[in-house]
């Protein structure tokens, strides 16, 4: 969308119905892949193999349809996986998955100009027209293969292309054609059921060949998320992208199941021309197999195969080619890659640089590279992209899933995105068997994408609009201390209402201290008008400082588009042990346990977390520690512990039972006095019986003057969206109260990576 | 029947079978989550997915 000086805001209309993309993600699916790929899975994994390889690649393919599915519901801009990862990930990643994507896409266009230029030549050499050439059919091939792709080039550099409604039918009779072979396959065998014979033995080679075929074919597969990059045309795209990529990958699976079966039933044994069982008859093609068996099938097989291919792959190629032109260009744009690369042709208003690039990767792959090794080639990388889209649509759910607007939210998650990360990985190691060259390219490419951002892009990149700053920043040196403890002060009034815990806690840990203050700006507003609304902020820290002076403290202010976010990052960036935020305890939302700003913070800070509600006393005399044995309650008593008056001050753990399960609280607080090395005159303990917990917790907390009580636990990336026991306490206590969440080893970990 | 043929049969079905489950339940999801102009966060979603709202 652009905005000119008169603030009138320009954009693509949206004409792009969900038939139109599901049939864009559709045609570029059935671009290649099944057939070159049949008739060499037929060869290596047998009559079984190939309908297993197709089944077993749709289930991982849908997987990460959902993952491209929720994203792009999230995210429904041009750019795909190049989008999400800076989303996700940051700049570092995003390049390296354009970087990747341009290659990826590259090397498909080059395997649908082979495509082309196989079936095309085959056909011409069936029917005789070829007789005069004087070289070899492989190279007849290779220069038919140069051939289209410059003439697809020169189309994308004109900037013309067939319309979306006349491709939606092209790639619509494609799909039908394929699925009336599938439809005879099975027609042909309810007359001639001796044809099943065909599929003994299953699996000649055995399963493990299963692995080698899926990371060959998985190539076929790909083609879905260039529905992504229709964001900005499709008509509602949060719904409709969604549904087009799932739809195209559903139809795409049981179409190649349905054609794979035929070809199989296609050769009879015995039949004229076929000295061997019909699998190895057909597998010895290798490429051209398919062909060889939809020949046998149906009258003018050839003819019809042949204009079925050249629609599909050229489609494809164009589609391919317009993908990993603009990959590049936005790279280009962004300044990741020299910014000469994103210049449009004045005349014909195209990129022509990235096109010149795109197009003389594509020609070198095509012509040096064998066959197999080109799908191969293709086939890792896109495992190698669909693999980092699967880890971004985990991060950014966790990270940002309360900023952002979903139209579809994948069911089964995480498990979903995870499955699909393991068998990617496995797919793309396991392709070693299948082609070497393939195995030396990819992660060479890699390598080089790695060397080039460090050595230019990072240095070049534009900074985006939703980049967490640093406004101020003033250090101290640590000496003498391996505990970091930050306290988050949003004004004035709030940082006084922390500041007595953050200083007991800071000397009983013998902890430096980071004083950290968020400027939230809104997206409306440009970064630059940030530091107008720091004031504030500086205020709040100097509140702190005053009363801070002989402990270690750092400082910092920084501005972001979200407050939670925020400070998440920091906790990570600066390795925190101990997060320390105050809360006025309103409650407003009926989506959030606490708050906007806690509830994430509470979720996905890699550190321990203590929320302050009107705790401003220097010690405490009597705490009351509500218990039920979860893993927050050793912290929320550890907490107390420092929190109580050393000579006054006594801690009660409270523990009240309905009579469903025990918790002994006696053991408890045995366990927990060697542990935190609390004197017997100090803690004691009281257990009740009570059917209403939290009004019985609140009643009892009248006599004190501190509750600590823990925050219910949560699962690994699970968000628990019901208000458990203890916010409802921390709402509607009036006596000043801390929740603790502590954090366990491999979570803090897990949340510091992801 | 061959063990082999059998299992492969099974995994067949199961496998076209569990991508059609996938492709209407996500299809459900989609229809369930409302009004564009209703927030849609990841909490919001998940509470109204989880209420049968």
């Amino acid at each position: 969308m652009a905005i000119d000086q008169h603030h009138v805001t320009s954009e693509l209309s949206r004409e792009l119905s969900l038939f139109e993309i599901t049939m864009m993600g559709l045609g570029m699916m059935i671009g290649a892949g099944v057939f070159l790929g049949i008739g060499n899975v037929i060869g290596i994994a047998g009559p079984g193999g190939v309908i297993l390889t197709f089944v077993l690649n749709g289930v991982i393919a849908i997987m990460t349809a959902c993952s491209y599915a929720e994203l792009s519901s999230a995210i429904p801009y041009a750019g795909g996986a190049y989008n999400y990862t800076r989303i996700g990930f940051g700049r570092g990643a995003s390049f390296l998955a354009g970087w990747m994507e341009w290659f990826a896409s590259s090397v498909a266009g080059s395997l649908y100009a082979v495509t082309f230029s196989i079936y095309v030549i085959r056909y011409l050499d069936i029917i005789g027209i070829l007789n005069w050439v004087p070289f070899p059919l492989p190279i007849a091939e290779k220069i038919m293969a140069v051939v289209i792709a410059l003439f697809f080039f020169y189309i994308n550099y004109r900037g013309a292309s067939e319309t979306g409604k006349v491709g939606a039918f092209f790639t619509f009779f494609q799909t039908l054609f394929l699925i009336v072979i599938g439809i005879i396959g099975f027609i042909v065998v309810i007359k001639d059921p001796t044809r099943l014979q065909n599929f003994q033995p299953f699996l000649p080679h055995g399963w493990s060949k299963l692995l080698i075929t899926m990371g060959f074919t998985y190539v076929a597969f790909e083609g879905f998320e260039v529905i992504a990059q229709t964001g900005d045309e499709a008509i509602d795209p949060r719904r409709n992208l969604p549904k087009a990529m799932l739809y195209s990958v559903c139809i795409v699976t049981f179409t190649y199941v349905a054609v794979s079966f035929a070809a199989m039933i296609a050769v009879k044994a015995g039949s004229s021309g076929v000295d061997m069982v019909p699998w190895k008859w057909i597998g010895q093609f290798h490429e051209r197999g398919f062909g060889e068996a939809v020949s046998r099938l149906i009258p003018m097989g050839n003819l019809l195969l042949t204009l079925a291919i050249i629609f599909a792959s050229t489609s494809a190629l164009n589609a391919t080619i317009y993908s990993a032109t603009r990959a590049l260009y936005a790279m280009g744009r962004d300044q990741m890659v020299p910014s000469m690369i994103a210049r449009i042709s004045s005349k014909q208003k195209t990129p022509w640089v990235s096109l010149i690039f795109t197009g003389i990767l594509v020609i070198i792959v095509a012509t040096v590279l064998p066959t197999k090794d080109v799908a191969s080639s293709a086939s890792m990388m896109f495992l190698l992209l669909f693999f980092f889209v699967n880890l971004c649509v985990i991060r950014v759910r966790y990270h940002m899933g309360d900023e952002l607007t979903y139209g579809f939210l994948m069911p089964l998650f995480p498990y979903l995105p995870i499955i699909a990360i393991v068998c990617q990985i496995v797919l793309a190691v396991w392709l070693i068997h299948m082609s070497l060259i393939a195995w030396i390219i990819a992660p060479a490419w890699i390598l080089c994408g790695i060397a080039l951002y460090f050595f230019y892009a990072r240095t070049h990149v534009k900074i985006t609009g939703d980049e967490i700053q640093v406004l101020e920043e003033e250090k101290v040196e640590i000496t003498d201390t391996s505990y970091s403890m930050m306290a988050a002060v949003a004004n004035p009034e709030n940082a006084l209402g922390i500041l007595q815990v953050t200083r007991l806690l800071s000397q009983a840990k013998n902890a430096h201290l980071e004083l950290i203050h968020m400027v939230q700006v809104p997206d409306q507003m440009p970064l630059s008008d940030a530091d107008q609304y720091i004031w504030e902020g500086k205020e709040a820290i100097v509140e702190v400082m005053l009363y801070m002076q002989q402990y270690p403290v750092s400082t910092t202010i920084r501005y972001c588009r979200n407050v939670a976010r925020g400070i998440v990052s920091a906790i990570r960036e600066k390795k925190i042990d101990l997060l320390i935020m105050g809360w006025h305890g309103d409650h407003q939302s009926h989506v959030f346990r606490l708050g906007s700003t806690v509830d994430p913070i509470i979720e996905r800070a890699p550190c321990h977390v203590i929320i302050v509600k009107n705790a401003c006393r220097k010690k405490y005399n009597k705490i009351l520690v509500p218990v039920s044995g979860g893993p927050n309650s050793n912290f929320a008593l550890e907490m107390a512990s420092i929190l109580c008056h050393e000579k006054e001050g006594k801690i009660t753990v409270f523990s009240v039972s309905t009579g469903k399960k025990q918790f002994d609280v006696k053991e408890f607080v045995e366990e927990q006095q060697k542990r935190l090395n609390i004197s017997n005159d100090k803690l004691d303990y009281k257990q009740v019986h009570e059917s209403n917990i939290t009004q019985c917790i609140l009643e009892e907390s009248k006599a004190y003057d501190l509750v600590i009580i823990g925050y219910t636990h949560q699962p690994l990336l699970h968000q628990v969206t019901h208000a458990a026991i203890p916010d409802i306490v921390a709402r509607e206590c009036n006596t000043p109260i801390i929740i603790a969440k502590g954090t366990q080893r491999f979570e803090s970990w897990f949340k510091r990576w992801i | 029947m061959d063990i082999e043929i059998l299992l492969g049969i099974c995994i067949t079905f199961l496998g076209l079978g569990f991508i059609l489950y996938l492709t209407i339940r996500s299809r459900r999801i989609i229809q369930k989550i409302s009004s564009p102009k209703k927030e849609t966060t990841t909490r919001v979603i998940l509470k109204e997915l989880q209420n049968g709202d």
